[in-house]
């Protein structure tokens, strides 16, 4: 009896230890300066491929992960419906036409916290797990 | 050399002051390694022939892009690259060197050294990594000489709905080249056969109209060019002149025996041109352009009025996209007949003068840039990693009447060659 609760126990820490991260890698959250307002999905992809450059009258600066960051990954399949290659690809393009380049580069989470929060009109992405207060979440 | 120098010291000037003034500063960079051969011993499009070349392909190219302000930015292209006017020297040119003003989301006004961004490829048209072939089909992208100009250009975005909607203005001066190659000349006449390149330039007004919907795009574009030749003159016609009942020649020269030929060396270009990027069924994708280029003030002497297109059918299947493609370049009826009638145009040799006549005919046949040809190439490019891509691909092309891209020497014709090409070439962007 004692030996089936252990074996429950551990199947239970098993299942929470796969479900738990999965739960939490779903989740991108965009947050912006505190100036900015509330963004919709397609404002959002305009924004990080170049085409939108003002948000109600705010200049907007988007900013990415580093290639190969897992966050990055996730923000670029579920907002921006591409993987990294058709990613890199579409601004290698734009960039050679002449229409600019992609976003800035934060080296990490805090990075981007820290940018987001003292430039103006400067938008990014991180885990939801890294949501503090006082941060002003556009879009999720 | 002294005009390389002073270029490559204007590069490096702008290139060193963007840091001091801009915000952002990013730089990048491209290349193309490119291997091509065909089975002909005379050169094919400069270079190519039975030797084989990296010449026709390769080119590298750097690039700064800095954010002044919030609104505008600065771009600087530094590539080198074969040269545009010598079939032996590479040089340095600054394909970009503009400053872009973006007060909106929907207005951007740029100026300086632009590209004409009149096809689907022609303003990354160095760019390897951003197109799909082994090499964009000459029989459109030969449409105008160059595709650099300096001037102004002005867009407004609209993105209704799901489309993304471009309507580009722009105006400018240009200078490009045209290749001529002539299988005889007299020299006599101050004409020697050979290769050289001839000088065109003028100002142009143009607008594009670009429709992107998910991944398809399609494009439209519109051109009017009032452009002068350095040296070459056309005849606005070339009188018949009959020497005995059955023979004659064309006076293509006010200094041959005739009634005299009214000859011009300005030519008003109107090309339109029309281009799609559509995603299939089944992952499949297609890419075709169309471009119809019409010179006026220019009656017969001319091949300058042609049509040009290709069809391309491709399938990504992971890194490899394989693709297929049949491309088409013909001038006009009008054209076609005038070459044929200079080329035949023979006086028998006891005619006094005859050479210089004979040699005049050819030599005006083949400056008159007459082309009629057919291509079909198979090919493949695969993805090595972020940014480089290998590329492969066979093509055969076959001339009609004549092509003024094949260089044929004196006694024979390039009509009815047939021209394989193979074509391999490394791409990298970073």
């Amino acid at each position: 009896m004692r030996r089936e609760r252990i074996c429950g126990l551990l199947l239970l820490a098993l299942i929470w230890s796969l479900l738990v991260p999965l739960a939490h890698a779903g989740e991108v959250v965009l947050i912006g300066h505190p100036a900015l307002p509330r963004l919709d999905r397609e404002t959002v992809e305009r924004i990080f491929t170049g085409k939108v450059v003002e948000v109600g009258g705010i200049r907007v600066t988007p900013i990415d992960m580093p290639v190969g960051d897992a966050v990055r990954n996730r923000f670029l399949v579920r907002w921006l419906g591409k993987d990294e290659e058709h990613y890199t690809a579409y601004w290698t393009v734009r960039r050679y036409v002449g229409k600019g380049v992609p976003p800035q580069e934060a080296a990490n989470t805090a990075e981007v916290i820290r940018l987001v929060t003292t430039r103006p009109g400067c938008i990014g992405y991180i885990d939801e797990a890294e949501l503090r207060a006082g941060l002003n979440v556009v879009a999720r | 050399m002294n005009s390389l120098i002073r270029l490559v010291t204007l590069c490096v000037a702008t290139l060193a002051a963007v840091p001091v003034v801009a915000d952002d500063l990013r730089w990048s960079g491209f290349g193309t390694v490119g291997y091509a051969r065909s089975g002909n011993e005379f050169r094919y499009q400069r270079f190519i022939d039975s030797d084989g070349t990296l010449t026709r392909d390769s080119l590298f190219g750097v690039q700064a892009d800095a954010v002044l302000t919030p609104e505008v930015s600065a771009t600087v292209q530094v590539r080198l690259a074969p040269a545009g006017n010598s079939d032996e020297e590479w040089n340095v040119r600054l394909p970009w060197a503009f400053l872009s003003w973006r007060p909106s989301n929907e207005l951007t006004v740029r100026g300086g050294k632009l590209r004409i961004p009149m096809l689907l490829y022609s303003e990354n048209i160095d760019v390897g990594t951003t197109f799909p072939f082994a090499r964009l089909p000459i029989e459109i992208y030969s449409i105008l000489p160059t595709w650099d100009f300096y001037g102004l250009s002005v867009g407004r975005n609209w993105m209704p709905g799901n489309l993304d909607v471009d309507l580009d203005g722009f105006a400018g001066w240009a200078h490009g080249t045209w290749r001529v190659h002539l299988r005889d000349a007299p020299p006599q006449l101050g004409v020697q056969p050979g290769s050289w390149y001839e000088g065109i330039s003028g100002a142009f007004v143009g607008a594009i109209l670009t429709v992107r919907e998910a991944e398809s795009r399609y494009r439209f574009a519109a051109l009017a060019w009032d452009a002068q030749l350095d040296t070459l003159q056309f005849g606005v016609d070339y009188p018949y002149v009959q020497v005995a009942p059955g023979v004659g020649y064309y006076q293509v020269d006010n200094r041959l025996p005739g009634p005299g030929v009214q000859m011009k060396d300005r030519i008003r270009f109107y090309t339109l041109s029309a281009g799609l990027e559509q995603e299939l069924q089944a992952g499949f994708r297609l890419v075709g352009e169309l471009a119809w280029r019409r010179s006026e003030r220019i009656g017969l002497a001319s091949g300058t009025n042609s049509l040009g297109s290709y069809l391309a059918l491709l399938k990504p299947i992971g890194s490899w996209t394989p693709y297929i493609y049949g491309a088409a370049l013909r001038s006009s009826d009008h054209a076609r007949t005038l070459y044929s009638s200079l080329d035949r145009s023979r006086l028998p040799a006891a005619v006094p003068g005859a050479a210089v006549v004979n040699a005049s005919q050819t030599g005006a046949a083949d400056s008159a840039l007459v082309f009629d040809q057919r291509t079909v190439a198979l090919g493949a490019t695969y993805a090595v990693g972020r940014g480089q891509v290998v590329k492969a691909e066979w093509q055969r092309t076959r001339i009609g009447l004549v092509s003024a891209f094949y260089d044929a020497p004196l006694g024979v014709s390039s009509g009815g060659q047939k021209i394989d090409v193979f074509s391999l070439s490394y791409n990298f962007a970073f």
